[in-house]
C-alpha cells in the first residue's frame, strides 16, 4: 500500500467515522475519573451532570426517597431518533444494593459515561443505543453506601440499608455497633495475650498472626500460641456481654425481593414482608411498569463471578433447558471478557439465596438476568491463583504502600484489658485498588453491552403472497430473531408472563380467513386458531437465532393492500406492508 | 374421585356478588352502620380507625375495644379478621355482633384490647360489580384473565334473569368442545367427572353462566377484577395463580391488614373468619413447606394448642364440619407460619345433618290411598356417594331448606353454545350461613375470642429474694413464670423468632455484676406454668436501689427494685 493510499483512507475514515481514534479515550462532556470512588453526593452530581450534559440521550428521574430520605435515582438512555423508551427492549442496570460494594457504582456510572461519549462515534455502540433502551440505577442502596463512605467499617460491613432493627431482641435497635478504638475510621480486628492462644505473631513479620496447629504433638500434648483472636474492633455499648452485635441497620435488601422470598427463619436479612424497604418497593414498582425490560445486570462484589439464577436448590426445575442455553451463551462470552470471572448458578456455585433481585427479575419476570461479583483477588498475581497471605502482605506493601492497613496498637479496652488493635481497613479488600479501577469498570460494561446486544431483534426475513385461486390468497410469513434471547423466554411462555407477542394482518378490502403458525418453517401446513384469525397469539415467541413461519388464508381483490404487523413486550415491534398482486 | 366432583361444586359456589346468597339478615353494609352506632354509643370503649382502603376505594375499618379504649394500645391484644370471602357476606355482621357481644361482658374488655376488622374486603360486598358478578374474594383491580388485552370484557351474565351466577351444562357437545363430565349416577343434578375405571363416558362440558362476549371461543373467562386478598399474603404464596397478584402483598387490602398487624405488635392471638378452617379439624402438624423449614400450617410443637382450642370451637359453634380448602397466600397463615401469632381460622359454619330420607314406601297395603310417599332423589343410592359433601348439601336443601339451596336444570337456548340448561347450587348456599344460625354464629365468635383473652400469656417476676453473702456481694434471685394458659411464643414463633421474647434486666453496670448476665433474653416461657429461674451475684452498696426488671411487649414491664437485703413488690409499668 502506498502512502498515498494509506493517507486517503485514514482521511475518509477520519471524516465518515472517528473510529481511527480508538486507541485514545473518546472525547466527553463531562470528565470523570475512573480511578477513584465516589460517595453518593458525588454519584447524584455526576449524574446530574451527564444527564444535563447529554440531553437527548439520558433523562433521569426520582423514583422514591431511601430509608434516611436521600433520592433514588433511575436514568433512561434512548435515542429518541429510533423511538421513545417504551418501544424498545430494555436492559436494567442497577449497583450497589449492598451498601459497601461500592465499586458497582463507579461500574454502573462508567456504563452510562462511556455509552453517551461512544453514540454517533462508535458505530457498534451507536447501533446498539439506536436498537435498545438502557435504564441505570447507580445505588439500590444510597444509606449504605453513605454509611461505609462516612462511618467506621471494614470491607464487609454497611451491606444493610439504614432502617434501625433490633439485632439481638432486646427491645432497643442498633445500640451495640462497632467502635472505633484506633480512630483509624475502619473497623479493624483486635487481639489479645493469651498463654493458651491459637495464634502466635509471624517471626519474619509480626503484623502476620499464624495460627497454630491444633494437631497433637508427637508427645500427644496440644501446642498453644500466645494471642488469640478477640473479635472486631468495638466494645460491649449496651452491657449484655456481647460486642458489636447489635450495629446499624441490621438486614439485607437482596433477600427482600418477592417471588422466592422467604421469611427471616428461612433465608437471614429478608425482611418482615417481601418489598418492606422503601428503596425494594421503588424499584419493584417502577420495574413493574417497565415491562419493554429484557435483560438485568445487578452488580455486587466481590469474588469474579457470572452469577445467575437459581438462588435455591428447589427452584432448579424452573429454568428449561433452552432458558439455560441462553443464559449459558451469554455467560461464557463474560467468562472470556472479564479474566479470572467465572460463570456460576447462585445455589450451586456460591449459596442459598431466597428474595434475590435477580431471581425475581428472571423468575418472576422471565427476564435473562445476572449478577456480576466485581473485583478477584486473583487479578493481584494475575496468574489465576488467589495470593497467600505473605503476598497479601507483600501486595499491600509494595503496589498499595501500606495505605490499606493500620500497625497493630495496643489499647486498654474495658471488657478484655490490653488488646492490639489494627490490621487492614475498609478499603484493603473486596474492592480494586484505585489504579486498576477503571479496567474493571469497562470490562464489566463490556459485558453488559454484549448482554444488552443479545435482547431480541426481530426482522421479517420474508412475507410472500401466493394465488391460491380465485380471491384467495395465502400470506406466508417468516420471521426472524437475530438476537441470542428469545421475545418470549421459556420461563416467561410457560408461567404465562406477561402478554404473548402477536402477529397481525389487516387491510381494507382484506378478509383474513384463517391464520396460525407454520409447525415447520419449510413444510406445506399450517395449524388454523379457531378465533381471531387476523391476530395471532405467539405464547412462546422467536426464539434467539431463530426463524419461525405463520400463514394466513386471506381472501382480497387484486391490489388489495394490507400491513403485517408483529409486535411484544420485549423488542421495538416490526410491520411490513402487502400487496394483493393485480390478476396476471 | 371425590376430589373431582369436588372441584364442580367449587367451581358452582363460585357466584354472585356477596350480598345475595341468603335471604340473612344485615348485609355487610348495614353491619358497618351498626358498628359506627357501637362507636358513637360508647366512645370510651369503641373506636373506629380506618387502617386502608380497598382497591375500588371502600374503607377498610377496625372497631378498637377496651374498657378505656384510648389506653388501648398499652394492652394485649386480640385480633378477628372477618369479611374475606365473597361467599360468607354475614361474616361482617357476625364480627360486629361479636364485638358487640364483647361490650356486654366489661371484665373481658379490662386490660385488654380487641381489635376487629370486620369487612377486610369490602370490594366483594359494596363495589357494583357487571349485574351479576362471579369473584368470590376479588378485588377489583382490572385484572386480563385471558391475556388478550382487553380487560374484564367477558364476565359471567345472568342469562336465565334469576338474579344469580349458576353454571351451564352441555349435552353431547361438539367435537371442538370435548365433553369432560356426567350427571352423577347418585343424582343426576351433581355433575361429576368421569371414572374410567368405571367405565363412564362423559356427556357434558359445563360453563360458567355467561356468553362469549369478546368472541374468542370462551365463555365468561375474564370477569370483573382481580386478585383474590385472601391468596395474597407471603405464606405459601401461589405465584402465577392467576388470582394471587403480581407479589405477595401487591393488593392495598393486605398491605393494610399486615401493615396493621406489624405496627400492633401487642396482638398475641388472632381469629379469622373466611374460606379457611383450622379449628374443626386441626391441620396436618408434620408437613413442611419446599423448603423443608416452615410447617405448610401448624408446626407439630403447637398441635396441643390446636387440640385443645379446636374442640373448645366445637363446643361454642357446635359446628362439626368443615371444607378442605386450600390455604396457599392466606392471612390466616402468614399470621402464624411467619409472625408466630396463634390464629384460628374458621369458615364460621359448615354443612348441617339434613333430615333423615323418608322412608321408601313399603311393598304392603298403603294405610290410605293417597298415602304413597315420593322416592327422595338421593334414597338408596346405587353405588357409594362419592361426594359426601356435595350429596349432604343437596339432601339438607331439598329436605330442609324447601329446596331453595339448588336451581334445578332448565333448558336455554345459548347464542354461541346452542341448546344448555343452567342450574346448579345457589351460590352462597353452602358457605353463608342461614339466619337462623348467625345469632349461635355471634355468640360462638365472641366466646372464642373472650377465650383467647382469658387464656393468654401472663408473665409474673417472682420469688425475687436479695441476701448479702458477703459483705458488699449480694446473691439476687427471681423467676419469671407464665401463669396463663398459651405460651409466650408459640413454637412457630420461636422457629421464626417474631414471637417477642422476655427479657430480663438488672440495672447495675456489668463490671460489678460477678454472676449471671446483665441482661437475658428468653425465646418464651411455655403455658400453664412455664418457669425461668436467675441468680446473680453481684457488688453492691446496703443502701443501693437495683431495678430488676422483665419485659414482655404485648404487657409490659414488670418492675422490683432491691436495696441491700429488701425487694419491694413486682410492679407492671407501662410505657
Amino acid at each position: 500500500m502506498n502512502l498515498i493510499r494509506l493517507l486517503s483512507i485514514l482521511t475518509v475514515s477520519l471524516a465518515m467515522t472517528p473510529t481511527a481514534l480508538c486507541q485514545q479515550q473518546l472525547a466527553g462532556s463531562v470528565d470523570v475519573a475512573w480511578n477513584r470512588f465516589y460517595d453518593y453526593p458525588e454519584v447524584l452530581a455526576i449524574s446530574r451532570s451527564l444527564a444535563n450534559s447529554y440531553p437527548n440521550l439520558l433523562t433521569l428521574e426520582e423514583i422514591g426517597t431511601s430509608s434516611l430520605g436521600r433520592p433514588l435515582i433511575v436514568l433512561t438512555l434512548n435515542s429518541p431518533k429510533t423511538g421513545p423508551a417504551s418501544s424498545k427492549p430494555a436492559m436494567w442496570i442497577d449497583g450497589n444494593i449492598h451498601g459497601n460494594e461500592i465499586q458497582a457504582t463507579e461500574t454502573v456510572l462508567y456504563s452510562m459515561d462511556y455509552l453517551c461519549r461512544a453514540y454517533g462515534k462508535v458505530p457498534a455502540l451507536t447501533q446498539l443505543i439506536d436498537q435498545s433502551v438502557f435504564y441505570f440505577m447507580p445505588s439500590v442502596n444510597p444509606d449504605g453506601r453513605a454509611n461505609w463512605f462516612n462511618s467506621q467499617n471494614n470491607s464487609h460491613s454497611s451491606r444493610t440499608g439504614m432502617q434501625p432493627t433490633d439485632d439481638d431482641r432486646d427491645g432497643t435497635a442498633d445500640e451495640d455497633g462497632p467502635d472505633d478504638l484506633d480512630g483509624d475510621g475502619s473497623t479493624g480486628q483486635m487481639w489479645r495475650k493469651d498463654p493458651l492462644g491459637t495464634h502466635r505473631r509471624n517471626v519474619r513479620d509480626p503484623r502476620i498472626f499464624d495460627r497454630i496447629s491444633q494437631d497433637p504433638r508427637p508427645d500427644g500434648t496440644i501446642e498453644h500460641g500466645d494471642w488469640s483472636h478477640a473479635g472486631s474492633e468495638g466494645i460491649d455499648n449496651d452491657g449484655d456481654g456481647r460486642i458489636n452485635e447489635d450495629g446499624p441497620g441490621g438486614y439485607d435488601m437482596n433477600r427482600n425481593w418477592p417471588g422466592d422470598w422467604q421469611p427471616e427463619h428461612v433465608q437471614g436479612g429478608a425482611g418482615v414482608v417481601p418489598l418492606c424497604f422503601p428503596e425494594t418497593k421503588a424499584i419493584a414498582s417502577w420495574i413493574l411498569k417497565h415491562p419493554n425490560i429484557a435483560a438485568a445486570q445487578s452488580y455486587h462484589n466481590a469474588g469474579g463471578m457470572i452469577l445467575r439464577g437459581p438462588g435455591a436448590k428447589e427452584r432448579e426445575s424452573e429454568y428449561s433447558g433452552s432458558d439455560r442455553e441462553t443464559y449459558d451463551s451469554i455467560a461464557n462470552a463474560g467468562a472470556e471478557m472479564l479474566p479470572f470471572y467465572r460463570s456460576m448458578v447462585i445455589y450451586k456455585d456460591l449459596y442459598t439465596v431466597h428474595g434475590g433481585f435477580v431471581n425475581w427479575v428472571a423468575e418472576s419476570l422471565g427476564v435473562i438476568s445476572f449478577t456480576n461479583e466485581l473485583w478477584s483477588d486473583k487479578r493481584i498475581l494475575q496468574s489465576g491463583n488467589d495470593p497467600s497471605s505473605e503476598e497479601m502482605v507483600r501486595w499491600r506493601d509494595r503496589l498499595l504502600f501500606g495505605q490499606t492497613t493500620t500497625d497493630w496498637k495496643e489499647i486498654q479496652h474495658p471488657e478484655y484489658g490490653t488488646v492490639l488493635v489494627g490490621g487492614t481497613n475498609k478499603w484493603s479488600s473486596r474492592i480494586p485498588p484505585p489504579f486498576m479501577l477503571e479496567e474493571e469498570c469497562h470490562r464489566n460494561f463490556a459485558f453488559t453491552a454484549f448482554h444488552a446486544g443479545q435482547m431480541p431483534l426481530v426482522r421479517f426475513d420474508s412475507v410472500k403472497v401466493q394465488p391460491l385461486g380465485g380471491d384467495v390468497w395465502i400470506v406466508t410469513v417468516d420471521i426472524s430473531n437475530d438476537h441470542r434471547i428469545p421475545t418470549r423466554t421459556d420461563r416467561a411462555s410457560t408461567k404465562r408472563i406477561g402478554f404473548p407477542d402477536r402477529l397481525s394482518l389487516r387491510g381494507s378490502g382484506i378478509k383474513v380467513i384463517s391464520g396460525g403458525p407454520m409447525p415447520q418453517r419449510l413444510g406445506t401446513t399450517f395449524e388454523p386458531v379457531r378465533f381471531d384469525p387476523n391476530s395471532l397469539q405467539v405464547e412462546k415467541g422467536i426464539p434467539g437465532l431463530s426463524t419461525r413461519a405463520f400463514r394466513f388464508v386471506v381472501q382480497a381483490l387484486p391490489g388489495a393492500s394490507g400491513t403485517v404487523q408483529f409486535g411484544g413486550e420485549k423488542f421495538k415491534s416490526i410491520e411490513q406492508s402487502i400487496t394483493i398482486p393485480a390478476k396476471q | 374421585m371425590m376430589l373431582t366432583i369436588l372441584a364442580i361444586v367449587t367451581a358452582l359456589s363460585v357466584a354472585t356478588s356477596g350480598d345475595q346468597p341468603t335471604e340473612s339478615s344485615i348485609t355487610p353494609k348495614e353491619a358497618m352502620i351498626r358498628a359506627h352506632a357501637l362507636a358513637a354509643s360508647d366512645s370510651g370503649r369503641v373506636a373506629i380507625v380506618t387502617i386502608g382502603k380497598s382497591w375500588s376505594g371502600h374503607l377498610i375499618e377496625a372497631i378498637v375495644l377496651s374498657d378505656k379504649v384510648s389506653d388501648a394500645a398499652n394492652h394485649p391484644a386480640f385480633l378477628l379478621v372477618s369479611g374475606l370471602d365473597g361467599m360468607r357476606p354475614s361474616s361482617v355482621s357476625i364480627a360486629v355482633n361479636a364485638a358487640k357481644r364483647l361490650l356486654d361482658t366489661p371484665e373481658i374488655l379490662k386490660d385488654n384490647t380487641f381489635y376487629v376488622i370486620p369487612c377486610a374486603n369490602p370490594d366483594v360486598y359494596f363495589a357494583p360489580r357487571s349485574k351479576s358478578s362471579a369473584s368470590g374474594n376479588r378485588n377489583h383491580r382490572p385484572f386480563d384473565e385471558d391475556r388478550d388485552g382487553r380487560v374484564d370484557e367477558d364476565p359471567p351474565v345472568d342469562l336465565d334473569g334469576d338474579g344469580v351466577i349458576t353454571q351451564m351444562r352441555r349435552i353431547n357437545p361438539p367435537a371442538n368442545d370435548p365433553p369432560t363430565h356426567l350427571p352423577d349416577p347418585t343424582d343426576v343434578r351433581l355433575m361429576r367427572t368421569a371414572d374410567a375405571t368405571k367405565n363412564q363416558r362423559p356427556t357434558h362440558t359445563i360453563y360458567t353462566e355467561g356468553i362469549d362476549a369478546d368472541s374468542d371461543g370462551f365463555v365468561a373467562e375474564d370477569d370483573i377484577g382481580g386478585v383474590d386478598i385472601d391468596r395474597n399474603f407471603p405464606h405459601r404464596w401461589p405465584e402465577f395463580d392467576p388470582s394471587a397478584g403480581s407479589y405477595q402483598l401487591s393488593e392495598p387490602e393486605s398491605q393494610a391488614i399486615s401493615t396493621f398487624v406489624l405496627e400492633h405488635p401487642r396482638i398475641v392471638a388472632s381469629l379469622v373468619i373466611g374460606r379457611w378452617d383450622n379449628l374443626v379439624k386441626t391441620p396436618d402438624s408434620q408437613a413442611k413447606d419446599v423448603t423443608g423449614r416452615t410447617p405448610l400450617a401448624l408446626d407439630s410443637g403447637d398441635l396441643a394448642i390446636w387440640s385443645e382450642m379446636g374442640r373448645k370451637w366445637r363446643d361454642l359453634s357446635g359446628g362439626a364440619r368443615a371444607v378442605d380448602v386450600d390455604p396457599s397466600g392466606s392471612l390466616a397463615l402468614w399470621l402464624y407460619a411467619h409472625r408466630g401469632i396463634p390464629t384460628f381460622a374458621t369458615q364460621s359454619w359448615g354443612r348441617p345433618d339434613a333430615s333423615p330420607a323418608p322412608p321408601l314406601a313399603e311393598p304392603v297395603a298403603p294405610v290410605t290411598a293417597d298415602a304413597t310417599t315420593p322416592v327422595s332423589p338421593v334414597a338408596q343410592p346405587a353405588e357409594k356417594l362419592e361426594d359426601e359433601e356435595a350429596t349432604g348439601w343437596l339432601a339438607w336443601s331439598d329436605r330442609d331448606q324447601a329446596g331453595k339451596g339448588f336451581i334445578e336444570w332448565k333448558s336455554f337456548k345459548h347464542p354461541t353454545l346452542g341448546d344448555v340448561e343452567i342450574g346448579g347450587f345457589r351460590p352462597g348456599f353452602r358457605s353463608d350461613p342461614p339466619l337462623a344460625e348467625v345469632a349461635k354464629l355471634d355468640d360462638a365468635v365472641a366466646g372464642f375470642i373472650s377465650e383467647l383473652a382469658r387464656r393468654q400469656p401472663r408473665v409474673v417476676l417472682r420469688n425475687v429474694t436479695s441476701r448479702e453473702s458477703a459483705p458488699g456481694i449480694y446473691e439476687i434471685e427471681a423467676e419469671i413464670v407464665n401463669t396463663g394458659w398459651f405460651p409466650t411464643a408459640t413454637a412457630m414463633g420461636k422457629i421464626n423468632q417474631q414471637s417477642d421474647p422476655v427479657v430480663v434486666r438488672l440495672s447495675l453496670p456489668k463490671d460489678r455484676i460477678q454472676s449471671g448476665q446483665r441482661v437475658t433474653i428468653v425465646d418464651g416461657l411455655a403455658g400453664a406454668g412455664g418457669q425461668k429461674s436467675f441468680r446473680w451475684l453481684v457488688q453492691a452498696s446496703p443502701s443501693e436501689s437495683i431495678v430488676l426488671e422483665t419485659t414482655w411487649k404485648p404487657m409490659g414491664t414488670i418492675r422490683a427494685s432491691i436495696t441491700g437485703d429488701r425487694v419491694s413488690e413486682a410492679k407492671v409499668v407501662n410505657p
